[in-house]
């Protein structure tokens, strides 16, 4: 995540309660915190520090038990993430395959690194190990939107919204598994 | 119900799915048919079908692995066989459509194959292509021709055999003949699956468990993808069947989170077998009685890790134990589990149903059965090959995933902490998991990424130590430091500002990683650099001694460059 400028932020109105319902389900299942997150998450688009200590009172573990689980996990984000997150796979095929490049012009475009977001809060860049479709590498994504086989060429085309990607499938983005209409052919 | 009544039905309704009286169009919808454009071309289908006032029954299926070849379809005309497609575009489907089912021309120029036992207009029988002749398909035998959410579908193929058969045993007869087939654990490790669960089996207390591990993070491996994707059922049979021989009564599927469609197909699938009381309370009126919980991983590489996903499930960071105590006695809420991959339980109903002799009798001599691979990287037919042992790799790397053979470097089995080895080299070797194993490396977990020419080595294991080092969970030093002094000496050499003395430093290293590390990961993490270093010397040498990349990949510094 961005070390220079993270996005300024508001705790969110009516945290409290609106976490204790989203929670009621996992009450007290202390096996249940990274889907606890996730539902969190779901709902500010990030987990919100300040949702811990009540998460942690509905799960019955500590607070710092959940917020080491917050940034152990690469899909649950403690801060917020630009409007759009760009994925790019990080995996062997797709590094053999161009990967550097598509960084280094991304970079160019962007400023960007891993994990960092614009400065106006429009893009965050963020690594995916694999999306174990290596044939079709290299992979990179925005929100769900997935395009394949990218050449370096086309990353500005695809900033611009030149380029058409495939819909669906949404991977890394931390929240509970989508609905089987969502992923379906 | 019984079994048999639920087969019989099924296979009545499998029958007439297979012989339609009207077009039935089946369109591949694995991940990588969806990436490449399925849903466009399924658009299209349906476009032309309403165009031409035809009535057909649009269907899909997993993925055959021929991911090359995405977006496919298969067509069936009434009365003639199914013949498979691809690649297609949208509006090449199109025009597929309007031809094959609107002028009965069968297109042989698009074909790829036909599932009939002798060719059909010229187009060849499936079993008889280059990358399907030499596979044996056990695993993935039903992929890619059945209805992955149909469960009729798996019944009509020989589905619960497995488990109806393993239920009229005793559970140690099913571990013993698990043992006798030779099965061994298609995670990584190549453990003997029947002994692991002789251990979970002879182990104390009344509560056990058995825990499917899908979190298949090793880059360039989908082979548990393919099998969740398209064949689910299969998988759940062999979980339960596992369960049934080790004396549990919950499971667990852990999948990686980046897996939305495979995640969607299990729990799918586990509904419908539910609502057949396939599992649940008394599976087929015995007194056995299981239920799986399916949950979902969050992006941590160490999940796939046995202590780690265990860790994982109980709702912690994914942090490894120290071991000894084994999982088969101290594992799930420190009670008797059994951990095994997808491939490895989808192997099961099948050795149960017909018989371990027939299992031992796949392979060779000191590998036995079949494994699935994947190819992928600088070849031209990526995808992935359900392989009996003993076939070579170079028939594999040249022949079915169609490398350029002028044009390999390296290859690299089986995950990011495993062996790169010259490419040369790797295609003397044969398929096999002892054999490889005297030629002082391993298949891993079969993922094969073919590095061709134009990729610099010191940049490739550059990007691999930096997963590494980002998945180091930090629990024990030696992985999180020696990662992290990895990373740091291999970005001096790709920015040019190497030292001399920096690739001995790293080969100095290296046993105090392998072995003061904790678990898996840290143990391997120096092997892409140490076997880097051995075959690719020469590569370093030119960013250190010249301060540049002969590939133009590493961004060299400035200031190294005016040196
Ligand atoms: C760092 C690390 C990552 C692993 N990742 C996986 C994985 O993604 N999938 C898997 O099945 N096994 C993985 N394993 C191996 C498991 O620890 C374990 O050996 C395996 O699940 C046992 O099943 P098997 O006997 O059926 O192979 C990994 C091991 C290590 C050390
Ligand atoms: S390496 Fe990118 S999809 Fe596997």
């Amino acid at each position: 995540m961005s070390e220079s400028q993270p996005p300024r932020r508001a705790v969110p109105a009516g945290l409290e309660e609106r976490v204790r319902q989203l929670l009621a389900p996992f009450r007290g299942d202390r096996t249940m915190t990274v889907d606890a997150l996730k539902v969190i998450q779901q709902a500010y688009g990030y987990v919100p520090p300040e949702s811990l200590r009540v998460a942690a009172e509905e799960l019955g573990v500590s607070e710092n038990t959940l917020d080491g689980i917050l940034h152990f996990y690469e899909f649950l984000f403690p801060r917020p993430v630009g409007e759009r997150v760009i994925r790019v796979c990080s995996g062997t095929v797709c590094q053999a395959l161009g990967v550097p490049v598509i960084l280094r012009r991304i970079r160019e475009r962007l400023g960007l690194r891993w994990y960092e977001t614009t400065p106006d809060g429009k893009y965050t860049l963020m690594p995916l190990p694999c999306y174990n479709t290596c044939a079709y590498a290299p992979i990179l994504q925005i929100d769900t939107l997935t395009f394949v086989r990218v050449t370096p060429e086309q990353v500005d085309e695809i900033l611009d919204g030149r380029l058409e990607g495939v819909e669906g499938l949404p991977c890394g983005d931390g929240k509970p598994t989508p609905p089987r209409e969502e992923v379906e052919l | 119900m019984t079994l048999e009544t639920l087969v019989a039905e099924a296979r009545g309704r499998w029958e007439r799915k297979t012989n339609p009286d009207r077009p039935r169009i089946i369109i591949s919808a694995g991940s990588c048919g969806i990436f490449a454009g399925a849903r466009k071309v399924k658009a299209a289908v349906v476009d032309a079908l309403k165009r031409l006032h035809v009535d057909a029954s649009v269907e899909k299926t997993g993925c055959v692995g021929l991911c090359w070849a995405e977006p496919m379809l298969d067509i069936q005309l009434p009365g003639r066989p199914r013949v498979a497609y691809g690649p297609l575009t949208p509006a090449g489907a199109a025009q597929l459509i309007e031809d094959v089912v609107g002028r009965g021309n069968p297109r042989v120029d698009k074909a790829l194959y036909v599932y009939a036992d002798a060719p059909y207009e010229g187009i060849p029988p499936r079993d008889q292509t280059d990358w399907f002749k030499l596979q044996y398909r056990v695993t993935q035998r039903n992929a890619g021709i059945i209805d992955p959410e149909d469960l009729d579908d798996y019944l009509a193929n020989g589905g619960y055999e497995g488990l109806a058969r393993a239920l009229t045993m005793t559970p140690a007869e099913v571990v013993e003949a698990v043992k006798k087939a030779g099965l061994r654990g298609c995670g990584g490790a190549a453990f003997p699956t029947g002994l692991k669960w002789e251990f979970c089996l002879r182990a104390r207390g009344t509560e056990k468990y058995v825990i499917c591990n899908a979190d298949e993070g090793n880059a360039g491996t989908w082979k548990d993808r393919l099998i969740m994707e398209g064949d689910p059922f299969q998988l759940i049979e062999g979980i339960t069947i596992a369960a049934y021989a080790n004396g549990a009564s919950r499971g667990f599927i852990y999948i990686r989170d980046e897996y939305p469609l495979a995640s969607s197909r299990v729990r799918t699938a586990a509904e419908k077998l539910r609502a057949r009381g396939l599992l649940g309370d008394n599976i087929l009126g015995s007194n056995f009685s299981f239920d799986l919980v399916i949950r979902d991983g969050a992006g941590s590489y160490l999940c796939g890790e046995e202590m780690g996903l265990i860790s994982s499930i109980e709702g912690d960071r994914a942090m490894p134990r120290s071991r000894p105590p084994f999982p088969a006695t101290n594992g799930l809420f420190y009670k008797p589990t059994v951990v095994n991959n997808v491939e490895t339980l989808a192997n099961v109903p099948q050795i149960i149903a017909r018989g371990w002799e027939w299992y031992a009798g796949l392979g060779t001599e000191r590998s036995k059965g079949v494994r699935t691979i994947t190819v992928s990287g600088a070849v031209r037919r990526p995808g992935g090959f359900e392989l009996p042992f003993g076939v070579p790799l170079r028939t594999v790397i040249l022949d079915l995933a169609q490398a350029d053979p002028t044009d390999l470097k390296a290859v690299q089995m089986g995950g990011p902490a495993s062996n790169i080895l010259p490419a040369d080299f790797v295609l003397t070797l044969p398929l096999g998991l002892d054999e490889l194993r005297d030629a002082g490396t391993t298949m891993g977990s079969g993922g094969f990424v073919v590095v061709g020419r134009q990729s610099c080595i010191p940049n490739l294991v550059l990007q691999l130590m930096e997963f590494l080092r980002d998945e180091s969970c930090g629990k024990c030093f030696p992985c999180q430091m020696g990662t992290r002094a990895y990373y740091n000496t291999l970005l001096r050499i790709c920015r040019g500002e190497g030292r001399p003395e920096d690739l001995d430093f790293m080969l100095d290293i290296a046993p105090a990683i392998q072995f003061g590390s904790l678990c898996g990961h840290g143990q391997v993490a120096h092997v892409p650099v140490v076997d880097t270093i051995t075959h690719f010397r020469a590569e370093y040498d030119v960013h250190i001694r010249e301060r540049r990349c002969p590939q133009g990949i590493c961004e060299i510094s400035p200031v190294a460059a005016a040196v």
